[in-house]
């Protein structure tokens, strides 16, 4: 069984990108990096390698015990099947679609995954802004299909491993927009800055790792536009560098929201999406979205109500 | 992971963060006006269009109001802005020509501003928690 980790071969690469990303900064665009959100960024990194080696246990279980379970057997050789690992991957990815989508609209899910995006900058350094706390969330689940089609775990460790170094390049705001045909298949740069942005038009857009097409294929896929300038982060940005916090202030205000709330609400709190509540006194992303669109169609309105000088005598 | 490998990594992330701050990237922007401190809020809080500004002196920071009455808070918090709606807990103490607020929110931290109409903002900011007790 081969024993590879690509993550760990692929950090090295890491660094000297954003080496390169912070020179590029330097010389064009210094406000893209900022050094106490360059630290906090980097040690999410650093401490979340260490609480997948210390918590990532028990979805290796869970995954050995699922695995005596596959549907289709690819033999003992497993890894010598080759067409099984492009196809792995593929599958992977859409696995990756859902739970990241799941990631932003489940509040269990998105007090984990908050932390990649708590950053109000966007650079290879908020790539490596991974969750420390991905093993208390039942993501794991959403690898259970392919598991139990019959890929072996560590196979699927690999493909995944593959997935999360695809998509730390695209964290920049270097590149401007790849060519036309490879933004109509890939996550690209502009794709995922739209997922990173905070402006009502894009939030939870682009869910997909590698390729953007699950996006467009469920309906959730938005085009990057010029017209307006991209703000990233969070809603309610943090506006705190404490690293612990960044860590674990969406658990907190959840275990909070849980404790004060009517016995019958209290699941909702975990399984509904962020920002909800039961006397509907927060914002969600679909009532932030909806009251920017009254404003959009207001102002048409407005606009169509008033001519524009010299045009009505010219009608 | 080993420990040589997490060492190794933490050498790196110090590295890259003392290289940020050795060529200085990120510097400190600052609201220089109404149509700064405009947009700021508006990053903030999507659709908060203020009426009323209070923009710190030095533009670290500003408290804006709109015709709801509803008070944004807006502080530096590294090269971006950051911002909360003040509720009830809030409170507001104007010491010579700084105010300083306390939002309740331990973490977000208390701002001190320095503006040219301080007790306007101490009496409307102190209010809220009047009308929340109410």
């Amino acid at each position: 069984m081969p024993d590879f980790s690509p993550t760990q071969y692929a950090v090295p690469g890491f660094v000297l990108l954003v080496l390169i990303e912070m020179i590029w900064a330097w010389r064009r665009n210094p406000a893209a990096y900022e050094p106490k959100d360059t630290l906090v960024s980097l040690s999410f990194g650093l401490g979340s390698t260490i609480a997948g080696a210390l918590f990532g246990g028990f979805a290796i279980l869970v995954f050995i015990e699922a695995y005596e379970y596959r549907l289709f057997d690819f033999g003992e050789e497993w890894w010598a099947v080759w067409w099984a690992w492009p196809l792995c991957f593929v599958l992977d990815d859409l696995k990756y679609y859902w739970v990241h989508r799941a990631g932003h609209r489940i509040r269990w899910m998105w007090a984990s995954h908050v932390n990649h995006h708590s950053s109000q900058h966007y650079n290879l350094s908020t790539a490596l802004r991974q969750s420390w706390t991905g093993a208390f969330t039942f993501g794991l689940l959403f690898a259970l299909p392919l598991i139990l089609i019959g890929f072996h775990p560590v196979m699927i460790a690999i493909c995944a491993g593959f997935n999360l170094i695809y998509q730390f390049w695209i964290h920049t705001e270097a590149i401007d927009r790849m060519p036309r045909w490879f933004e109509a298949v890939m996550n690209t740069p502009s794709h995922h800055r739209v997922h990173h942005a905070t402006n009502p038009r894009y939030l939870d857009r682009n869910y997909a790792g590698v390729f953007i097409v699950w996006d467009r294929l469920f309906g959730t896929f938005e085009q990057e536009t010029d017209e307006e300038k991209i703000r990233y982060g969070i809603v309610k940005q943090l506006g705190s560098f404490n690293l612990l916090w960044a860590v674990f202030h969406e658990w907190i205000g959840m275990a909070g929201d849980i404790w004060r709330s009517p016995w019958k609400h209290k699941l909702g709190y975990l399984l509904r999406e962020p920002g909800w509540t039961h006397d509907g006194s927060r914002d969600t992303s679909d009532t932030i979205r909806r009251r920017w669109l009254a404003r959009q169609e207001a102002a048409r309105s407005d606009t169509a109500e008033k001519p524009i000088a010299g045009t009505e005598r010219a009608a | 992971m080993d420990l040589l490998q997490a060492l190794g990594s933490l050498l790196a992330i110090l590295a890259l963060a003392g290289l940020a701050l050795w060529l200085k990237l990120g510097g400190a922007p600052a609201l220089s006006g109404e149509d700064d401190a405009r947009a700021a809020a508006a990053d903030a809080v999507d659709g908060f269009v203020p009426h009323r500004f209070g923009i710190d002196r030095e533009g670290r920071g500003a408290l804006l109001e709109d015709a709801d009455g509803r008070i944004l808070l807006l502080k530096l918090h590294g090269n971006r802005f950051a911002g909360r709606l003040l509720e009830p807990g809030a409170h507001a103490h104007e010491h010579a020509d700084t105010l300083r607020i306390d939002i309740g929110e331990r973490r977000f931290g208390a701002v001190s501003l320095t503006l040219d109409d301080g007790a306007y903002w101490e009496r409307a900011i102190n209010r809220l928690g009047k009308a929340g007790n109410a």
